[in-house]
């Protein structure tokens, strides 16, 4: 739904006015009382998938609760992202239509990605990360909308990331908060994280300039994800790095990560290649 | 409790799909085995439609398989990762759905809308085979 008919621009259109909100758990069993409540009174059967939307009035109200597709998945729609968000679009207006949406502003909004908390604590570096991992799977268009993830930085990234004065080889391992971030979605296998992250990085300073002293940092990373067949993959991670007073603050940094998952399918006979590219920027 | 009965019932949701497939999808599986296939003969020209999009996906497994270049370790080495880093950021398009006024709880959200006199559009998700996170999309 996220990369479907959430991202189709009539959708986008019909949002404009409502706060959106999310909550995702595993069942209705970690719900806390104030989502159970509406959960409860949306009274929605079992038959329309995992994923149930809510209106709510300004007073925080349920006003109607539906289902994003025609049937239990986005089958039903033919997977077809005009038909399913042309189907939302209308769910929508349907159950907002005795609220008066008239007099609520709907300037465009511009693009406001997951952002860190500031982190005062943290000197030495950028409070934190954000990643963007766009991946493209050759018989799927479930991944149109990048994941977007934010990480917050530690002085463990901070000691490790210092300026190198020469060039020197740092373990991936050290970068486990951040790149274990990097994994397609949707694997629902296990616990469907990494769980060993190796690899060598080089870590060379590459000159100064306007009193500013860069760094690059490069190299290849594998991955050990926890699905039933530990599937291992690859990729390559470049990153540029700017300090100031000498190398001794971090102000910012930029990179991007290139591999590719190999996922099984089903029956275990046949391969695909998730396809996996992400930028990595210093935040805020 | 109701947690319980509500677990069940995605259970028993999952049963119905179960049987409804072995109703309607096993005579069609069994009916298409039956179907003689067209001899295409082994001078049939594959379709120019699938060949195109074949062509589509190798180019994009290529491009994204193709490993980073070195960059050297030099100012204009930099430079040049940050422009290959600028070239693959995400489109405004591909990154629409963050053009939504989100908030992260619920109870900031109820807050903001008594305040704005805004309605609420609350997107629930109960995946019970793994942890979803729909805002970021990892799951």
């Amino acid at each position: 739904m996220r990369g479907s008919s959430l991202s189709h621009p009539a959708v986008l259109e019909t949002l404009r006015p409502f706060i959106v909100v999310s909550w995702n758990g595993t069942s209705t069993r970690d719900m806390p009382e104030e989502i159970w409540q509406i959960y409860r009174a949306g009274n929605l059967d079992s038959r329309g998938g995992a994923i149930r939307l809510f209106v709510l009035n300004p007073n925080g109200e349920l006003v109607r609760a539906f289902f994003p597709f025609a049937g239990p998945s986005p089958a039903t729609l033919g997977f077809d992202r005009e038909r399913m968000g042309l189907y939302l679009k209308g769910q929508i207006e349907k159950a907002s239509a005795e609220l008066d949406l008239s007099r609520i502003k709907t300037n465009e909004r511009k693009v406001r990605l997951p952002d860190v908390r500031p982190n005062p604590s943290l000197q030495q570096m950028p409070g934190g990360l954000r990643i963007l991992l766009s991946l493209k799977h050759p018989f799927s268009s479930a991944y149109r909308v990048p994941v977007v993830e934010t990480v917050n930085n530690s002085p463990a990234e901070a000691t490790v990331l210092q300026y190198p004065q020469q060039e020197k080889t740092i373990s991936a391992n050290a970068l486990e908060r951040w790149l274990e971030q990097i994994y397609p979605p949707g694997m629902m296998e296990r616990s469907g994280r990494i769980v060993d992250i190796s690899g060598d990085l080089k870590f060379r300073p590459a000159g100064a300039q306007e009193n500013e002293q860069l760094a690059i940092l490069q190299g290849t990373v594998y991955f050990t994800f926890d699905d039933d067949r530990q599937t291992r993959y690859q990729g390559d991670l470049a990153m540029t790095f700017r300090y100031a007073d000498k190398g001794q603050l971090m102000k910012s940094f930029r990179g991007m990560f290139r591999g590719i998952f190999p996922k099984r399918d089903m029956q275990g006979k046949g391969e695909a290649k998730i396809l996996m590219q992400a930028v990595l920027e210093s935040r805020p | 409790m109701h947690d319980y009965l509500f677990y069940r019932s995605d259970v028993s949701s999952s049963l119905a799909w179960l049987l409804f497939f072995l109703v309607c999808g096993l005579p069609a599986c069994h009916a298409q085995r039956l179907t003689p296939r067209p001899n295409r003969g082994p001078g049939k020209a594959p379709d120019q439609f699938q060949s195109f999009l074949d062509f589509v996906r190798q180019e994009q497994e290529l491009e994204f398989a193709k490993p980073l270049p070195e960059f050297p370790a030099t100012v204009q080495g930099a430079k040049t990762l940050e422009k290959h880093v600028q070239a693959v950021y995400p489109s405004k398009k591909e990154l629409a759905v963050y053009s939504l006024d989100w908030e992260p709880t619920l109870a900031a959200a109820r807050k903001r809308a008594k305040a704005e006199q805004r309605p609420i559009f609350f997107i629930v998700v109960t995946n019970y085979t793994g942890p979803t996170n729909f805002f970021s999309g990892h799951c």
